[in-house]
This record gives C-alpha cells, structure tokens and sequence, in this order.
C-alpha cells in the first residue's frame, strides 16, 4: 500500500472535468512523477491532494488514513506539504523568517505561551533558527539568509520554496514543477537534492515536464491527459508508450 | 497653566490615546492584512463600557475591563463571518459594522440616551496630588508604554510571524500547516479589545461622550496614521499618529488665531485626504519600514 492513495477522484469546474476518476498510488520514499501536457489536470490533482478543492466525489488516502475533504491547514499537518508552480514566497519577509514560519508546532504559535513564557519560546526559537540554517546551507543559499526573499533570484526563491517545506518535516512532499523556469544546472542540482532527500526516507509526487530529468529521477510515471491517467509504469516503459507520444505529438 | 502649555499638554494627551488606537489598526492591517474599516466602533465600544460603567458607580478599572471583555467578544462574534470574506468584502463589512454600532448608540436612549450623549463621565483617580491634566498625560502615556510592549512581544513572537505570512501569503500559510482563520482571529480580537483601552480613555479625559464624536472619519484618521507612519513599524504608527493628531489638534484652535478664510476642521479633512493620497501614491511604505529581521 502507498503512502497516498487515491481512488476514483472527481473534480470538475462548471461544465469541466479536471479530473475524472483519477487513482493513483505514491509508494513510500519513492519519487512518482504526474506527467502531461498543459492543462491535463495536474495542478488540480495536487490543490484536491493537499485540500484546496475538496474533490466531487472519490477518496483520498494518506498512510492509510482517509483525508479527502481536509482542511489544507489539516493535511500539512498530517506531513503532506505541497510547493506552487510560482514559488510564491514571502516577499517582504526576510530567507529566514520564511524559514521559520513553516516550523511545526510552535509554542510561540500560541499568545498566552508567547505573553507568560517568553524563555520557553525563545529556546525553541534558537533551535529552529539551528534548523533552518542547516536546511538553508543543504540548499546552499545560506548566504543570502538576511536578504528580502523577493530580492532572490528565481531559482533562488524555488530553492526557498523547497526549504521553507522542508522546514515543516513532511513526509511527503508534492511538488508543482519544482524547476520550471530554473537554469539546466541548477534543475539538475535540485533534483540532485530531492534524491538525496529521498534516501532520507521521504516521498514525493512531482509534477515535471522534462522529460530527461524524469528519466533519471523518477521511480513510477503516470501520464495525465484530460483529466484522465493515460498511462502508468517505469520511466522507460512510458517513454516508448504510444499513448504518451499520442498525448505530447499527435496521433 | 498658560494656555498654550494647556494645548500641548491636551494635544498630547489625544496623541497617547490615538497612538494606541493606531496601534491596534496596525495590528490588524499593518502585520495582517485585515482591512478592516470598522476600527471606530470598537473605540466607541470602549469609551461607552467605560462610561456607562463608572456613571453606575463602579471605579475606573472595572469600565476599562468590562471594555475590553465587551470589544474582545464584539469582536470575535464580528470576525465569524467577516474574516471568510475577500479582504474587498471584509473592508465594505466592516465599514457597515462601525455605522451599526454608531447607530445603536443613536437609537438606544434606554441605555446611551442618544444623541445627548454621557455627561459628568467620572475622572479616574481625581485626587491625585498635581494638576489633573499633566496627570492624565503621564497615566495615558503609561497606558501606552504598556500597549507597544504588549504588541512589540506579540508581533515578534512566532505568532506574529504567522500573521505576517497570512499578510504575504494566506494560502501558503495554510498549506504550511496554519490554521489561518484562528491567527486571524485572534488579531481580530486582540485588536479590537486594544481600541477599548484607547476608547476608556477617551471617555474619562472628555468626561462627555456623545454618538456624532464616532463618525466613520475617526476610522480614516486611524488609517492615515498608520499609513503615514508605516504599516508593520508600531514606532513609525506612533509618529503617524503624533503627526495627524497635532495637525488635528492645531486646525481646531486655528480659528482663535488667524482666520484663513476656510473653516479650519473642513480644511482638517481636506489635508487628511491629501496627505493619505500623497503617501499612498509616492511612499505606500509610508515614513518608517517594517523592520527585516534578521540573524
């Protein structure tokens, strides 16, 4: 069993359907890739997983436990954290403190914590401070730690974006094309990164549409073409897929 | 005392209690982002817990706590529906808010009688050995120390730091694991029970209250403060408020001095407007940043 499962998922806007019946399993400390061309339905996939849109019908599974229809705040609880395709930082907050919000369960979180026991909150803060900077340094932009996080370049602020859900402790991370828009170098460098992660132990399901990058990182493939999984299978095997070459050149 | 030493004194007494005031709106726009427009009400909730309070006989403390209690829980039972609203709707929400509490103390004689308003409001601690109204500074100006401490603590803390990614970013937020409304809240409230205080005391200095003195424009006076000052820095809201209030203070006398050929509180308004224009098109930042934290 996976460690996000999920059967038979509806979701339509109006009179489209953006996602129809769409199963999917994501193995544990595996990394599965969502392929397809614009508009397929991936993003949607991803805002129902992490419980933006709660789905029309079908249902969601994470560890085994049902989570369809969570609220998002409930499901990043629960260790799903998911990034955006934009990066969407805090811009006018500085590296760290975009760090820092996303730690978990903060005592200073809490006013009467924050008001009667400064110290207690003060030492979990330096811990988490610790924290962030190794995460900040494993991403190597430590550096810019101090600096507005909308100063950042953008694969600067994709970096962040990783790190800031990285500070949450998921185990399982979905990523909304974690290197759309970032240099062949740096995409490389962060994939690097996600596999490194991966031997940690965590999981992820990655919406990407380099097909070269898949191919070297990808454990599982599922292809989505309106609303529908058109294909499923090891990287290789849907790289010779007729479906696939259907969906991205034509019949 | 000289007159104009008795103007500074009063200005300044009015400044300590908009500060606080602007304080609270900073809170609650400055770091969070909640537009709201509705900050008079919760003011003139205080000033008439306060007042209604201590006209029944019980001492100043408990009028200034029965206001806050009374906002605070106002102002939950507000942030319910209000806070599910785009911050467009929840401006326009809010606004309406504030008129229905200035209506109520309009209509409800029974309780507020009406448009005559409170009189003879008692004046906490009277027989302080020194001249009233240099007392009244100092303890309004405590009233503030303790007000920017309170909400220094709060607006650096984690919790703080949760507002001002909700400011940012609401559904980042959440998708990091905050449960978003119940920080909203919890500002929403705070901030509402913290314009009591500023209403307390402004019920006790005045001694007379009456609905006409809580129009919406005290809303947009708050509003430029903070503003001007710069949202998210509490020392640059303090100067906005400093700054709008002597501009305040100094058109109502200006009739006595000179006359310029315009009634001088029209004039106030025009300035506001203008100076809340200037800033918003050539320094939204308004004179003092928010301070970037830093390791």
């Amino acid at each position: 069993m996976g460690i996000l499962e999920l059967k038979e998922v509806t979701k339509s806007f109006g009179g489209v359907v953006a996602l129809n019946r769409v199963s999917l399993e994501v193995e544990e400390g595996e990394i599965t890739a969502l392929l397809g061309p614009n508009g397929s339905g991936k993003s949607t996939l991803i805002n129902v997983v992490s419980g933006v849109y709660p789905p029309d019908s079908g249902r969601i599974f994470f560890s085994g436990k049902e989570i369809t229809s969570l609220s998002p705040h409930e499901i990043a609880n629960l260790g799903i954290i998911r990034t955006f395709q934009v990066p969407r930082v805090f811009k006018n907050l500085s590296v760290i403190e975009n760090m820092l919000v996303a730690a978990r369960e903060q005592r200073g979180e809490s006013l009467a914590t924050t008001l009667f026991r400064w110290r207690d909150v003060r030492a979990q803060e330096e811990e988490n401070i610790r924290k962030a900077l190794e995460i900040l340094e494993f991403l190597e932009i430590e550096h810019m730690k101090n600096e507005y996080a909308g100063n950042l370049s953008g694969g600067q602020q994709k970096l962040l974006a990783l790190g800031r859900a990285l500070m949450a402790e998921p185990k399982l991370l979905l990523l909304d094309e974690p290197v759309a828009g970032v240099a062949p170098p740096l995409a490389r460098k962060i994939f690097e990164k996600i596999l490194e992660l991966r031997s940690k132990g965590l999981s992820f399901l990655i919406i990407e549409h380099n097909v070269d990058v898949l191919m070297d990182f990808a454990g599982f493939v599922y292809v989505l073409h309106r609303g529908e999984i058109v294909a499923k299978g090891k990287p290789e095997e849907i790289l010779e897929s007729k479906q696939v070459l259907e969906v991205y050149f034509g019949e | 005392m000289s007159t104009l030493l008795s103007y500074l004194v009063d200005t300044l007494i009015f400044i300590n209690i908009f500060a606080i005031l602007a304080l609270s709106l900073n809170l609650e726009v400055g770091v969070t982002r909640l537009m709201n427009f509705g900050k008079v009400a919760f003011f003139a909730i205080g000033a008439y817990s306060s007042a209604l309070v201590t006209l029944a006989g019980y001492p100043f403390w408990l009028g200034l706590l029965c206001g806050i209690v009374i906002a605070g829980i106002t102002g939950f039972l507000v942030s319910i529906p209000a806070l599910r609203l785009r911050e467009d709707y929840l401006a326009i929400a809010t606004i309406a808010f504030g008129e229905i509490i200035r209506l109520f103390l309009l209509n409800e004689r029974w309780l507020t009688r009406g448009p005559i308003g409170l009189r003879g409001i008692p004046r906490p601690l009277k027989d302080v050995p020194m001249d009233y109204q240099t007392f009244y500074l100092l303890f309004s100006f405590a009233f503030l120390v303790v007000v920017f401490l309170f909400l220094h603590r709060v607006i650096s803390s984690p919790f703080g730091r949760v507002l001002k990614a909700i400011r940012e970013d609401e559904l980042v937020a959440q998708s990091l694991g905050k449960n978003t409304f119940r920080f909203k809240a919890q500002a929403f409230v705070l901030g509402s029970s913290i314009a009591s205080i500023a209403g307390s005391l402004f019920a006790h200095y005045l001694t007379f209250i009456s609905p006409d003195m809580f129009m919406p424009t005290v809303t947009f006076a708050v509003w430029t403060m903070v503003v001007v000052g710069g949202r998210g820095n509490a020392l640059g809201v303090v100067a906005g408020a400093a700054l709008i209030q002597f501009m305040e203070r100094t058109t109502r006398i200006m009739k006595d001095i000179a006359d310029i050929g315009v009634e001088p509180v029209n004039l106030r308004m025009v300035l506001l407007g203008l100076l809340l224009i200037l800033f918003i098109m050539y320094r939204p930042q308004g004179i003092f940043m928010e301070k970037k934290y830093e390791v």
